[in-house]
C-alpha cells in the first residue's frame, strides 16, 4: 500500500532510510496531529456542504442564482416560499431574498426641500431670511405649478411594496431612484391638472387616486417590480409668500358662515315668536268666543225664564223690573231733580243729562 | 504507514481542488442576471455573453471580460430653463429610466454607468429643447384639459432621445418623466402675485356670499313670520266672527220669542249702564217711586210714568 502511494525519490535508498529513521519521531507526531486535523477538515467539508441550508423568512421569498443564473424555468419556479430552501454550496448557488410582506416608505421632498439641505438647515434658512421676497429660485426650492398656476410646496411619502421579486432584486438598479421619479412625474402631471382650490379642497382624494395610477403606470413602464400602496401628501400648501393672503380667505369664510349662522338664528328666533303670537291670538279669540258664546246662552236662558214669568204674570213683573231698573238709576244718578208733574203730558217721566265731562272717574 | 498515506492522498486532492480552482478560474467566467460581458481579445470585443450562468474564455492575458450592468436605471438632468412656443420659460428638471440594450455598442462607446447619465442628459436636454418649442407652456399646465399633453411630450422627447442613444450608444431609454416644472426666478412675483389677488377675490366673494345669506335668511324669517301672523290673526278674526254670528243666533232665537218684553228688559239695563255718578237725574214728582208719596195721599189714577208701564199698570 504504502509503495502506491510513495512518491518516487531521487535519493539513493540507503540515504532515504537514514532520513526516514531520523524523522520517523517526528512523523509519527505530524500523523498523530493529522488525525485530528483530518477531524477537523471533514468537519469543515461538512459545514461547507451543509452551508446550502438556508431558511427564507416568514416575510421573504427566495430565488436562487446557480453560477449567477436564476433557477427556475417561470417566476412560480423560480420564487421560493418561505420555509427550508437546500442549495449547493458557495460559490456554486447564490440565494437573493426579498422582504415581500413589508410595505416600505420613501420620503419625496424634492418640491419642498431646499436643495441638497437637510430640514435643520431648511428651516434655519427660512428663519434667518424670511424669504418675504417674492423669489424662489427653483434651484433653491422645489415645488409644483397648479392648472390655474399656482405654486405649491408638497412633502410626499410613497408607500410600496415588491410586486415582482425576480425584476425588484435582479433587473433593477437604485429602486428608490426610479419610485422617487415615477412618483414625481405622476404628481407634477396631475397637479398640472387640478386647480388650487380643488387641489385643496374637496378635489384633493381624487388628484391623489389619478396621480398614485399615473406613478404605478410609470413604475409599470419601467418593469420595476415595484407596487404603490399608497402616495400620501405629508404637506401641501401654498408658497409661503402668499401664506397671509390664504389664512385672509380662511377667515372670511369663517366670517361668511358666523354672519350666516347670525341669520340663521335669528330665524330660529323670529318664527317660532311669530307663531307664538298667532297661537296666542287664536287662543285668545277661542276664549273669547267662548265668552261670548256663554255670555250669549246664559243671556237667552236669563231672558226665556224671565219671559217665562212675564208672561205668568207680566205687570207686577214689569212693574218690579221698571222700579228695580229706577233705583239703580237714582242709587248711581249724580245728581237727582224732581220736577213736578206738568199739565197736559208734555214731557215724560225721566231726564236723564249726562255730562261728557269725566273727568273725576278717570282721575281715579 | 496510514496516516502517511492518507497525508498524501489529501494532498492530491487539495492540489486537484487548488489547480481546477486556478484553471477554472483563468478559463471561465460567471454571469449574474441583470450583466452582461463583453469578451476581448487582445483588447478588442469579440462576442457578448448576456446569458447569465458560467462561460468559458481563454486565460489571460489572451481574453478580457467586461462586465455590463444591464439592470433598468433613472437618472435625472439638471435643472434646465427653456423656451415654449408661447415664448413663456420654464425650467424643468426631467427624469429618463434607461438600460444598456446592445451591451458591445454600450461597451464601445460609452462604457459605465456615469458615462452613459452624462451622455443622456445631453440628449434628453436638447430633445426638451426642440420638443418644447412645438407646444406652449398650456400643455404642461392648464385648466382647459384639451391643451394638455404631457404624455405626447413625453413620448416626443423620448422618441428623440432613443434616436441617438439606441443606434450610437446601444441605450434604450425606456420612459421619460417630468419631475419638476418650475418657473425662471424672475417670473415668480407675478405669480405669487396673481394669487395674492385671486385670493383677495375669494375672501371678498366669501364675505359677500355670507351677507348675501344671511339677508336672505333673515328677510325669509321676517316674510314667514309676518305670514303666521297674519294667518294666526285672520283666524282668531274668524273665530271671533263666528262666535259673534253663533252669539246673535242664540240671541235672536230666544228675543224672538217676545220682542216687545226683550226691548223693555234691554231699556233697562241700557238705563243701568248710562246713568252713573255724573249723570243728572230729573224725574217728575208723579213717576215712579215718588208717585207713591203722592198716591198715598190722594189717589190719582193719571200718573206720569213711562208710557209703557203707564198703560199696562192704569189700564
Amino acid at each position: 500500500m504504502s509503495r502506491r502511494f510513495a512518491p518516487p525519490t531521487r535519493r539513493g535508498r540507503d540515504g532515504t532510510d537514514e532520513t526516514t529513521r531520523l524523522i520517523a519521531p517526528f512523523m509519527e507526531l505530524a500523523a498523530g496531529l493529522f488525525v485530528r486535523l483530518h477531524g477537523v477538515v471533514l468537519v469543515l467539508l461538512a459545514l461547507y456542504a451543509g452551508s446550502g441550508l438556508t431558511v427564507i423568512e416568514a416575510d421573504e421569498v427566495g430565488m436562487v442564482l446557480r453560477f449567477g443564473k436564476l433557477v427556475g424555468h417561470d417566476p412560480a419556479a423560480a420564487v421560493h416560499p418561505p420555509g427550508l430552501l437546500f442549495v449547493l454550496p458557495p460559490p456554486i448557488d447564490e440565494v437573493v431574498r426579498v422582504e415581500v410582506g413589508k410595505v416600505y416608505a420613501l420620503r419625496i421632498d424634492d418640491l419642498y426641500h431646499l436643495d441638497g439641505r437637510s430640514d435643520g438647515e431648511v428651516d434655519e434658512e427660512i428663519g434667518a431670511d424670511p424669504i418675504m421676497a417674492d423669489f424662489i429660485g427653483p434651484h433653491k426650492e422645489g415645488y409644483v405649478l397648479t392648472a390655474d398656476r399656482n405654486i405649491l410646496h408638497a412633502r410626499i411619502i410613497a408607500r410600496y411594496e415588491v410586486g415582482d421579486p425576480i425584476a425588484y432584486a435582479l433587473y433593477v438598479a437604485d429602486h428608490d431612484e426610479v419610485l422617487r421619479a415615477s412618483v414625481l412625474g405622476a404628481v407634477v402631471q396631475a397637479t398640472g391638472e387640478v386647480e388650487l382650490d380643488d387641489l385643496l379642497g374637496g378635489g384633493r382624494d381624487d388628484f391623489i387616486r389619478a396621480a398614485t395610477v399615473n406613478a404605478q403606470n410609470r413604475l409599470d413602464g419601467v418593469g420595476a417590480g415595484l407596487e404603490l400602496v399608497s402616495i400620501e401628501f405629508e404637506e401641501l400648501f401654498p408658497a409661503r409668500q402668499v401664506i397671509q393672503e390664504f389664512d385672509a380667505v380662511q377667515s372670511a369664510f369663517i366670517a361668511a358662515r358666523t354672519v350666516t349662522e347670525q341669520a340663521n338664528s335669528y330665524a330660529a328666533r323670529t318664527v317660532p315668536a311669530a307663531r307664538a303670537v298667532a297661537e296666542a291670538q287664536v287662543s285668545e279669540a277661542q276664549a273669547c268666543a267662548a265668552r261670548t258664546l256663554g255670555r250669549a246662552r246664559s243671556g237667552a236662558k236669563a231672558f226665556e225664564e224671565i219671559l217665562e214669568t212675564h208672561r205668568a204674570d207680566p205687570s207686577v213683573l214689569r212693574e218690579r223690573l221698571y222700579q228695580e231698573g229706577i233705583e239703580r238709576a237714582l242709587d248711581q244718578g249724580g245728581k237727582i231733580t224732581f220736577v213736578p208733574a206738568p199739565i197736559g203730558e208734555r214731557y215724560t217721566s225721566m231726564r236723564v243729562s249726562i255730562s261728557t265731562s269725566t273727568g273725576d272717574k278717570n282721575g281715579e | 504507514m496510514v496516516f502517511a498515506m492518507t497525508q498524501r492522498a489529501l494532498r492530491y486532492v487539495a492540489g486537484g481542488f487548488a489547480t481546477a480552482a486556478i484553471v477554472g478560474f483563468a478559463l471561465s467566467f460567471t454571469v449574474k442576471e441583470g450583466r452582461a460581458f463583453v469578451v476581448t481579445r487582445f483588447g478588442s470585443p469579440v462576442r457578448v455573453v448576456a446569458d447569465a450562468g458560467p462561460h468559458l474564455k481563454a486565460p489571460w492575458p489572451i481574453d478580457r471580460v467586461s462586465e455590463i450592468d444591464m439592470r433598468r436605471r433613472v437618472l435625472s438632468t439638471p435643472q434646465t430653463e427653456l423656451l415654449t412656443r408661447d415664448k413663456k420659460n420654464i425650467v424643468l428638471m426631467t427624469s429618463a429610466a434607461w438600460r444598456p440594450a446592445d451591451p458591445l455598442a454600450f461597451y464601445r462607446s460609452v462604457g459605465t454607468v456615469d458615462d452613459a447619465d452624462d451622455k443622456l442628459i445631453g440628449l434628453v436636454t436638447n430633445a426638451e429643447i426642440a420638443v418644447f418649442g412645438k407646444y406652449d407652456l398650456a400643455a404642461l399646465v392648464s385648466t382647459d384639459e384639451t391643451t394638455l399633453q404631457v404624455d405626447a411630450i413625453e413620448e416626443e422627447i423620448l422618441g428623440a432621445v432613443n434616436e441617438i442613444a439606441t443606434g450610437k450608444y446601444g441605450i434604450e431609454v425606456i420612459s421619460v418623466g417630468f419631475r419638476r416644472v418650475s418657473l425662471p426666478e424672475q417670473n415668480v412675483p407675478y405669480v405669487l402675485e396673481q394669487m395674492r389677488a385671486e385670493r383677495r377675490q375669494h375672501a371678498a366673494a366669501f364675505r359677500a356670499e355670507g351677507e348675501l345669506e344671511a339677508a336672505r335668511i333673515r328677510s325669509e324669517a321676517d316674510l314667514t313670520a309676518a305670514r303666521i301672523r297674519a294667518t294666526g290673526e285672520e283666524h282668531a278674526a274668524r273665530i271671533r266672527g263666528e262666535a259673534e254670528a253663533e252669539a246673535a243666533r242664540i240671541y235672536a232665537a230666544s228675543h224672538g220669542k217676545d220682542p216687545e218684553f226683550y226691548r223693555f228688559i234691554r231699556s233697562l239695563e241700557s238705563l243701568d249702564r248710562i246713568v252713573g255718578d255724573n249723570a243728572n237725574v230729573t224725574l217728575r214728582t208723579d213717576a215712579a217711586p215718588l208717585r207713591l208719596l203722592k198716591e198715598s195721599v190722594a189717589v190719582e189714577p193719571s200718573a206720569g210714568v213711562e208710557p209703557s208701564a203707564r198703560r199696562k199698570e192704569s189700564p
